[in-house]
């Protein structure tokens, strides 16, 4: 059994109605007009519909005022085509939007092998400071340093050679 | 439609000569669709061209999903909304006054005459009717009444759900029927 539609519920659908009785679904369009029949005050908010639709059809349209389109043909001539484009951000972030895309994806591969290398290559952390002493890494120096002036005299020479590290 | 699909994609790859017919094509459309908007003479021209200079800078991003003129009314749309915005400071001084609900105003303001002036004169009345609307109902019914485009466009152009865009203009032509209503029977 079909529920009977309220005043609420109706009037949205009698604008679409009254533009096209047929872009309604059949059950809808079928409840409204069993509304409609029983429903003054709806009858009266269609036909207002009805009218003010049909106003607004025949309003007359606005004639296009000479020189509109060599106006804008001249506005346009000064739009920056072609290489010039390139100044038009939107163009060209569009255009390069699948290059990002493929550079952060080579980007992401990459360190994630990098890490698979690593890791398997089994060189934990503290192997590498004790290589250092053989100049395994340009950080090893300080690491081995004993006291702080050592530290600061690698800093302010440089620190070329572990072996200047060790020497002392 | 293919043809008009031949001369999107050709403007797209930067024809000037495809982009000048589709202008060609649409300049009324969207001349009217902004004059209703704007109700102003001035702003309708500007915001036109306006519109079309977008639209050659980003035809490059349309997508074939919609069809081109329900992308270029919705680039009006935004233009005028961003207009309005730029003078809603300026509205406030010049807000429409409350008798223009029953339309009495609007008839005392524009002579209706016979002849060449009528047509006019309807216009004006139904583009003052419109600018009494909240924008939101004025462009759905302007883009269905006036312009003729169909409830799925009206909601592809505006960005709204289609239960959305038929509330609003069952809202707006309750909102018009007092001041088109007058103007008939004067």
């Amino acid at each position: 059994m079909m529920v009977p539609m309220t005043c609420p519920t109706a009037e949205p659908l009698i604008a679409r109605y009254v533009d096209d009785p047929e872009a309604l679904g059949a059950g809808e369009r079928q409840q409204l007009e069993g509304h409609l029949a029983i429903c003054e005050a709806c009858r009266v908010v269609l036909e207002s519909q009805r009218h003010v639709a049909r106003m607004l059809h025949a309003r007359p349209q606005l004639p296009i005022p000479a020189g509109f389109s060599a106006r804008l043909a001249a506005r346009l001539d000064a739009e920056p085509r072609g290489w010039l484009g390139l100044a038009n951000w939107r163009a060209w972030t569009v255009a390069l939007a699948p290059v990002a895309g493929g550079i952060v994806l080579a980007g992401w591969l990459g360190g994630f092998a990098g890490t698979q290398t690593s890791s398997t290559a089994g060189e934990p952390f503290d192997t590498w400071i004790v290589g250092a002493g053989s100049g395994a890494g340009p950080a090893a120096p300080f690491l081995q340093a004993s006291n702080g002036d050592v530290l600061l005299e690698a800093v302010l020479t440089g620190a070329g050679s572990a072996g200047d590290v060790d020497g002392r | 439609v293919d043809a008009e699909r031949g001369l999107v994609d050709a403007a797209a790859g930067g024809s000037r000569e495809a982009f000048d017919e589709l202008v060609v094509r649409y300049q009324g459309q969207v001349l009217n669709l902004v004059r209703a908007m704007t109700a102003d003479d001035n702003d309708a021209e500007d915001l036109a061209q306006e519109a079309f200079i977008r639209a050659w800078r980003s035809i490059g991003t349309f997508r074939a999903d919609s069809a081109f003129r329900t992308w270029l009314f919705g680039i009006a749309i935004n233009l005028v909304r961003t207009h309005h915005g730029k003078r809603s400071r300026l509205r406030q001084f010049f807000r429409p006054s409350p008798r223009d609900a029953d339309g009495i105003d609007l008839l005392e303001r524009v002579p209706v005459a016979d002849g060449i002036e009528a047509p006019l004169a309807m216009r004006e009345v139904i583009d003052r009717a419109l600018s009494t609307l909240p924008e939101d109902m004025r462009a759905a019914v302007v883009l269905r009444d006036v312009q003729g485009l169909e409830y799925r466009e009206i909601a592809d152009a505006l960005g709204l759900p289609i239960g959305t865009v038929e509330s609003r203009i069952f809202r707006a032509r309750q909102r018009l029927r007092p001041m088109l209503e007058a103007f008939r029977k004067k």
